[in-house]
């Protein structure tokens, strides 16, 4: 499609609503933007196989404890659908693992925290997971198809997660005890400016980015940020709970919300500096990349000796 | 050859019911066709029943994908089943007008 193009007329066309494709051509700026995104996103699913999987022996029931097996196998699942999609266009899962050893690629600000206790992780799991969604919603209009594709996916997998955060918000909050319900509405008043954060700061007044201009990226954060209100805020009240932000309001003439604003200077020391679990999931992650190591050396002998067998 | 490498492209086709053909679904990277069969399964129908997963080696997928060409087949006045100057005219389901093409 984009074969005949020159880069000046390929911006034109995705800026203009056009669909690229990874066998299409497209200039490197593109290119590297689109693995930019996705190998983002891509270390963040494979983060949150590790969080998720961490709760498996923590979660007070042998059902839940499966349906953590499940959610993390998902995580994962995503994780591969993404980094297949950034392979075919250069960056390899290797890459984005050793980079991320290497301290060259960042986090989302959200993974440099964890949970204490289940209750707390449930709620981080429901603020989440709706921002995930909202964000999804968001980046499957880009220009990029293979990404697309592979949020499609993703998303219907997504809302599985969410209805389980509901759920163990709902059975904990109907079963529990006061102090876990305490311990609900404490973490719903942690995790909220976080999740503000979570979507980046605005681009206010500046030129609009690559990717927004290239569309790969449909909305701005602050659009992102707002839909999420949208969705958040009131299902944290249907849930019994509060969200305590003073200014925390929808204009219903604009549509638009005010909201009291992240403390960016704080959130980007945490993303370069790290907050209180960065080192931890650091250190998991070599481990296992380290310990796994030997998987992929009988994986590559093994290859190997068939590429030998059929004489390539 | 570095162990990345090594490793080849298994495009995923998933059959969801019999009365359906297979559709491409994604891709995995694997050592051997086993393995990519294994993953297939892992990452396409962990969620999801189907009753037939199939991997083919990429560079085993001849492609045609010029758009231009495979995008006129609904051109040709002559795959139509009623003259050109029929489609200005409103259809008339069980009319006159059906009959005279």
């Amino acid at each position: 499609m984009t074969g005949y193009m020159t880069e000046q007329e390929f911006y034109r066309y995705v800026e203009n609503g056009g669909k690229v494709d990874a066998t299409d051509p497209m200039p490197e700026a593109y290119k590297r933007e689109v693995a930019r995104i996705m190998s983002f996103q891509a270390l963040a699913e494979i983060v949150g196989t590790l969080l998720s999987a961490e709760w498996v022996p923590k979660a007070p029931s042998v059902i839940r404890k499966m349906m953590y097996t499940a959610k993390a196998q998902d995580e994962m699942g995503h994780a591969h659908i993404l980094i297949r999609q950034c392979e075919d266009i250069g960056v390899t899962r290797e890459q984005i693992i050793e980079e991320y050893l290497a301290g060259k690629r960042k986090l989302l600000n959200i993974f440099h925290y964890g949970f204490d206790r289940y209750e707390e992780m449930v709620v981080g799991m429901l603020m989440q997971n709706t921002g995930a969604i909202v964000q999804f919603q968001s980046l499957v209009k880009g220009s990029y198809l293979p990404y697309i594709r592979a949020l499609r996916k993703i998303m219907k997998e997504e809302s599985f997660h969410y209805n389980l955060a509901v759920d163990m918000v709902e059975y904990v909050t109907k079963n529990g005890t006061n102090e876990q319900r305490q311990i609900i509405q404490e973490a719903i008043d942690t995790w909220y400016p976080r999740m503000l954060a979570y979507f980046g700061p605005p681009e206010k007044g500046e030129p609009p980015v690559d990717a927004l201009r290239w569309r790969i990226k449909c909305d701005t954060n602050d659009d992102v940020r707002e839909a999420w209100l949208e969705k958040i805020v009131p299902l944290i009240s249907s849930l019994g709970y509060t969200i305590h932000d003073p200014l925390l309001k929808k204009d219903e003439r604009t549509g638009r919300w005010s909201y009291t604003e992240p403390d960016w200077e704080e959130v980007r020391r945490v993303i370069n500096d790290g907050g209180p679990r960065s080192a931890y999931w650091k250190e998991k992650i070599r481990k296992c990349y380290e310990e796994t190591r030997w998987v992929r050396d009988v994986v590559s002998r093994y290859s190997a000796g068939q590429a030998a067998a059929v004489g390539a | 050859m570095s162990e990345r490498n090594r490793l080849q492209v298994y495009e995923v086709l998933v059959q969801e019911t019999k009365d359906k053909f297979p559709v491409n679904v994604g891709s995995v990277r694997a050592p051997s066709p086993t393995l990519a069969l294994q993953m297939a399964r892992e990452v396409f129908a962990r969620r999801e029943n189907c009753v037939k997963v199939m991997v083919v080696n990429r560079e085993a997928v001849h492609v045609l994908d010029d758009e231009e060409y495979l995008g006129y087949a609904r051109k040709k006045v002559f795959r139509l089943p009623f003259l050109r100057e029929r489609e200005a005219r409103p259809r008339e389901r069980n009319g006159k007008q059906e009959d005279a093409g």
